[in-house]
């Protein structure tokens, strides 16, 4: 247990001035300055750093066109992590007086006066404290302010260089996406005539099939209003745009020609009734089935079985027979139904009954009758898309193709063009194509007559033997698991790149080293080896 | 002049007066009177050899902090002149031995030779060889076969000999100036390691100036040929003087760059300079960083301080090193000097 005196003694101790007083106090004041300085240079350094990722990340900005290359708040945030980065890496080194007694010992070139005086500080010694004190007396006497004075660091002046790159970067960024404003502008405007032709073509479409309901019309209409919007959304660039335009007309062409070549089931019930219509006793069923009702024209089909049985009419089913022959044998290439009418046109053919063929056929038109409206509804399908319609929509659509391509070369308005495509859609009701007074449908095909002009050919379309179109074929094949030949063609110098050296090396080598085999004293035994080393090395022919 | 350029200020009146260390109170006047005296035996010496100050403070301060000194140059530079000189000045015993190789270590330690007394009868009696001086010049001392130069050992680090299996002590102050010529080297024996540690300070003596020449002819050439003074009445100050120097205080970072520097000339070291790991067999030996300080105390106090800084330590670098690094073959055919590989290691420590 310390004694009160001990306390207070130690007490009066601790408060007794330190003799480097004068050396730590200019030491801490020159530490402070240091921390300032090194606070400095490492913001300056951060600053740097955080330039450099805002540089990186304002390129990256542009290359991946986010937005602008300079961010302000971006810019903010980085410039305070630099700040903080550079006060929590100056905290944490904050020097010691010992390192700063040092540092400025060389720096004011003070003959180790600070560090002594430090290192002494705590000595009774006689000679110490002398040292001690020639040393306090030196610093006492010294500025040594002007050794640490505060100024910018020098390398706060690169921080130029990535300010003007993301200045540069802004201003290009800013150039380009004028550019780009302009160009896509361009593509707008280059596409929206395509495309207002085509809601024009869809709306003349809605309008034709507000007489009579055609889903397939309906369809297409939506189609083209769709490809319209999807015209003007993607339109960046004048070129890509004109080619859209074509890509998107020549698919609703595809399109519509898939769905020329693709009979429905309703046509082939007007083919049926057609057929039908030639008898006078199978009239009824012919009625019922242009009606839509499948059910009905069943049931009048065995009803006029019925008749016939009973009359005993041998003529009428022969008719009727011959009939559906040619009906049958029309649809049958092109119909839903072909099969099974194929089937019913191969057993009439192969001598089956009519009657019999006749209630089969009965039996299919019931069964589809069932399946596509239980209820003898008309079918929802509605009224097709009539032949005429789709080449007035082909033709429509080609126009606009053609159109485009004369535009694109010789800068005319395709307004015209599209009005007049849009007067031939929709022919008038008992107008046929052929018959003269009818308006002149472009059909929008390149013409296949020699010598006129009228195709990209000068020689027009390729025929046959025949005479009939000939069109080049590629096939595609797989290889099978058949048997498949392979045949190893060797040649000299197969696995290296330059054989022919090869050869004219050995050529030239090959006399001398001959000679010399000859002239050495080999033995026999050893001959054989080596004139079958020489004709391995030899190149292959 | 001190260090940092401003003048220690020196009564003039002290000059003129020896100097009696004994009488000095307290550490501040020793230091005072040790300035004093160093700067008054410089002076002495100065004015017999012109020219060569550095030289001449380098064998003082070996002088003071009791080591010895090997001088290398050319004949004709006054090397003997200075050793004179210095003997005069401070007033101590000289002796001067011309190395040649058939030299015995008898003729520089002395022998037991038969004296017959008063009474007739005959005994051995030790003769005392030319090393028993305080200062002893030996003169080309590469010329003497590797036996005679080991005599030189015991005396030169345990200041005695032993002849015929009695100690002799030698008197102190006791100071070995040795020189060596750098050019002759055919029929000389180079001194071996062990006896060039023992110098504290390795001195190159230069040619003087076309300026200094002029002083030099003048003086030696005319009647007006300058004397010496005695700066010190006791050859034992001398003694004092030396206790003065080792109380200089040291602190140990201070001391720690001293050891660097040495531990720096070593090639297996890890702080080695690349010029010392390339060139260098064998650094120096803790002599070397002994040297370094006492030097370095001198220093310190010559420039009016009671503390070694690490200038000190490293002005004494040079003179206390280059004798102490042993080049290898490779530094010896790249025409290296050890001068260079301390200079770069001073640099790196600089920096």
């Amino acid at each position: 247990m310390r004694s009160f005196t001990e306390l207070l003694l130690s007490a009066v101790a601790l408060n007794k001035p330190s003799p480097i007083e004068p050396v730590l106090r200019s030491l801490r004041a020159i530490r402070r300055r240091l921390v300032a300085r090194s606070f400095l240079e490492r913001l300056a350094a951060s600053l740097l750093i955080a330039a450099g990722v805002l540089v990186l990340i304002g390129a990256w900005r542009r290359w991946q066109w986010i937005g602008n290359p300079w961010d302000p708040g971006l810019t903010v945030w980085a410039g305070g992590a630099a700040v903080a980065a550079a006060l929590a890496a100056t905290l944490l080194r904050i020097p010691r007086l010992e390192a700063v007694a040092h540092w400025l010992d060389r720096a004011a070139d003070t003959r180790d006066r600070l560090l002594t005086a430090l290192a002494f500080s705590e000595s009774e010694n006689e000679t110490r404290a002398l040292a001690v004190k020639e040393c306090t007396s030196y610093v006492t006497r010294t500025d040594f302010r002007p050794h640490a004075r505060l100024r910018w660091p020098a390398r706060l002046g690169w921080l130029l260089v990535p300010a003007l790159a993301l200045a540069l970067l802004q201003w290009e960024a800013r150039i380009t996406s004028e550019a780009r404003e302009k160009s896509a502008a361009a593509a707008r405007d280059a596409v929206e005539d395509s495309a207002r032709q085509l809601e024009e073509l869809a709306r003349k479409a809605d309008k034709a099939a507000d007489g009579t309901p055609s889903e397939e019309l309906q369809k297409l209409a939506d189609e083209m209003r769709r490809r319209a919007e999807r015209l003007r959304a993607e339109a960046k660039n004048p070129e890509d745009a004109e080619k859209a335009a074509l890509r998107e007309i020549s698919e609703l062409e595809q399109l519509v020609r898939a769905m020329q070549q693709q009979p429905s089931a309703s046509r082939e019930m007007q083919e049926l009734a057609k057929a039908l219509q030639q008898s006078e006793k199978t009239q009824g069923a012919a009625e019922a089935l242009r009606g839509g009702d499948l059910a009905k024209a069943a049931e009048a089909l065995e009803k006029s079985l019925q008749e016939m049985a009973k009359d005993k009419d041998e003529r009428t089913p022969e008719a009727v027979k011959q009939a559906l022959e040619n009906a049958l044998k029309h649809l049958a290439e092109q119909q839903k139904l072909s099969e099974q009418m194929q089937q019913l046109r191969q057993q009439m053919q192969q001598g089956g009954s009519a009657s019999q063929t006749m209630r089969q056929l009965a039996e299919a038109l019931r069964k589809m009758g069932g399946g596509e409206t239980q209820d003898s509804q008309p079918s929802p399908g509605g009224r097709p898309l009539t032949e005429q319609e789709m080449k007035a929509l082909l033709a429509a659509l080609q126009n606009m193709k053609n159109g485009d391509k004369q535009e694109s070369n010789e800068g005319q308005s395709r307004q015209g063009q599209g009005l007049a495509t849009m007067e031939s859609f929709a022919p008038a009701s008992g107008e046929k194509p052929g018959q003269p007074g009818e308006k002149q449908i472009p059909s929008g095909n390149p013409g296949t007559e020699q010598d006129k002009g009228s195709s990209d050919d000068p020689f027009g379309s390729k025929r046959d033997a025949a005479g009939k179109d000939a069109r080049s074929k590629q096939l595609a094949g797989r290889l099978g698991d058949g048997e498949t030949l392979q045949q190893f063609l060797p040649s000299a110098g197969d696995a290296s790149r330059s054989s022919r050296r090869y050869q004219e090396l050995y050529q030239a080598m090959a006399p001398a080293a001959e000679e010399a085999v000859l002239q050495e004293n080999i033995p026999l035994g050893s001959r054989f080896f080596i004139k079958r080393y020489f004709e391995a090395i030899r190149p292959k022919e | 002049m001190r260090a940092d350029g401003n003048a220690v200020d020196t009564p003039l009146s002290t000059l003129n007066t020896p100097l009696r260390m004994t009488d000095t109170p307290d550490f501040a006047a020793k230091v005072e009177n040790f300035r004093t005296v160093f700067q008054r035996v410089h002076a002495e010496m100065g004015r017999m050899m012109v020219g060569q100050d550095e030289i001449l403070e380098g064998v003082l301060v070996a002088l003071f902090a009791g080591g010895h000194v090997l001088l290398e140059g050319v004949p004709g530079l006054g090397k003997t002149m200075l050793v004179r000189t210095l003997a005069e000045a401070v007033n101590v015993k000289f002796s001067r031995v011309q190395f040649t190789p058939d030299l015995m270590p008898a003729d520089i330690v002395g022998t037991n030779i038969i004296m017959e007394d008063e009474q007739g009868r005959k005994e051995f009696r030790f003769q005392p060889g030319p090393i028993f001086a305080n200062i002893v010049l030996a003169d080309e001392i590469n010329r003497a076969t590797p036996k005679t130069q080991s005599a030189l050992l015991e005396a030169m680090q345990e200041h005695h000999v032993t002849v015929g299996g009695t100690m002799h002590r030698l008197q102190q102050p006791f100071l070995v100036l040795a020189t060596q010529n750098p050019l002759e080297m055919e029929g000389t024996y180079p001194l071996p390691e062990a006896q060039l540690d023992r110098f504290f300070f390795k001195l190159k003596v230069k040619f003087p100036t076309a300026e200094d020449m002029h002083t030099i002819i003048e003086r030696t050439t005319t009647n007006s040929a300058p004397t010496i003074t005695k700066a010190l009445h006791d050859p034992q100050e001398v003694l004092t003087l030396r206790e003065v120097v080792r109380q200089v205080p040291l602190a140990r970072e201070i001391q720690a760059h001293a050891i660097d520097l040495v531990m720096c000339t070593h090639p297996d070291d890890k702080h080695a300079s690349p010029l010392a790991k390339k060139y260098v067999r064998y650094g120096a030996s803790p002599r070397g960083a002994q040297a370094l300080i006492l030097a370095g105390k001198i220093y310190a106090l010559l420039d009016g301080r009671y503390h070694v800084s690490c200038a000190d330590i490293d002005k004494a670098a040079l003179a206390a090193l280059r004798h102490r690094i042993i080049l290898n073959f490779e530094g010896e055919a790249e025409g290296t000097s050890t001068d260079e590989v301390i200079t770069e290691i001073l640099r790196e420590n600089a920096e």
